[in-house]
């Protein structure tokens, strides 16, 4: 899953996922996009762009 | 002491304290983060979790998810119940739900219409087909200082920028304009000024670049610029005030003790 929160400065980002992917699949420069999600800080705009969400693989094996 | 507030909006907060200093403003930044309380979840019971996360994992991410804190909870320690489980110094959420889902913070449901997620939309799990998660959550008031997720929100300050020219020895020959990685340096009437000086980052990428040692630049030890950026569970006023109460007691407790000697 995608985190709740940035790990170095504690902001919420987990709200901020959907429309960030949703404009980038759609051509938008990611930047521009941060920009306007109000993400300011290198911590939280690199947390966004390097996030993996695994959900998806790790449901396929037995817990 | 002067306080200049620049900014209020329901998460921001920039203010100028003046007249101040380090240690002052360092103890008001220090009992923002650590000495107010606001709500989080702090417990949570698993009735079903056939989901791929683990229930610590699972426990931990609702935890981060920030909760609007309203005024008239006691804190779990001096409440009469003792327990941290009564509604005046608790608030459950339930949350069921069955796959194919994904699980969002809006579908927990409080137990007090006042404390709830700051965001509806914040996905927490995303439930297979046939998967079911069914679970209890309890939010308590809590301090920054035991966990990050009592946290109220982020406090910086810096010092107000000071910028000192030799305008004898400045002959205008601009380096320093190349070298201000903020623009904030020009030329007016070939004399050297400085615009927005609280923007300067105090890198004195100006006073290394220029071949005259014409710049000083440095911070004013009285004053400060200060954000408050909420995570949305209190407004930054709120977190300011709590600050200071907190301030208050420390010192009253501290002047009783001294008074007893």
């Amino acid at each position: 899953m995608k985190p709740i929160r940035c790990f170095t400065c504690g902001k919420l980002l987990g709200d901020k996922f959907e429309e960030f992917e949703r404009r980038v699949a759609k051509g938008e420069r990611p930047a521009r996009v941060l920009d306007d999600l109000g993400l300011t800080r290198y911590c939280c705009r690199s947390t966004m762009l390097t996030s993996v969400d695994l959900m998806d693989e790790i449901a396929r094996f037995k817990k | 002491m002067e306080l200049e507030v620049r900014k209020l909006t329901n998460e921001e907060m920039e203010f100028l304290l003046s007249g101040a200093d380090p240690a002052f403003a360092n103890a008001l930044r220090r009992a923002m983060l650590r000495e107010v309380p606001i709500m989080a979840i702090d417990e949570v019971e698993f009735t079903v979790n056939d989901s791929a996360m683990y229930d610590e994992v699972l426990a931990h991410r609702l935890a981060l998810i920030p909760l609007r804190t309203p005024d008239g909870y006691s804190l779990p320690s001096e409440c009469k119940c003792g327990e941290g489980r009564c509604p005046k110094c608790s608030v459950t959420f339930e949350l069921k739900r069955e796959g194919p889902a994904m699980v969002m913070s809006g579908d927990l449901k409080s137990s007090d219409e006042e404390v709830r997620p700051v965001s509806d939309s914040i996905p927490i799990l995303k439930l297979a087909e046939g998967q079911r998660v069914e679970l209890t959550a309890i939010a308590r008031l809590g301090f920054g200082k035991e966990h990050a997720k009592w946290q109220p929100g982020l406090v910086t300050y810096k010092y107000m920028p000071v910028f000192e020219l030799d305008e004898e020895a400045c002959d205008a020959c601009g380096a320093c304009i190349k070298s201000c990685p903020r623009n904030l340096l020009q030329l007016v009437e070939d004399k050297l000024k400085i615009t927005y000086i609280e923007r300067c980052s105090m890198c004195r990428a100006c006073a290394e670049a220029c071949p005259k040692k014409a710049i000083r630049i440095s911070g004013d030890q009285t004053k400060f610029i200060f954000r408050i950026e909420s995570t949305g569970t209190l407004p930054p006023e709120r977190i300011l005030l709590g600050a200071l109460d907190a301030l208050e007691d420390k010192c009253r407790e501290f002047v009783k003790k001294v008074k007893k000697l």
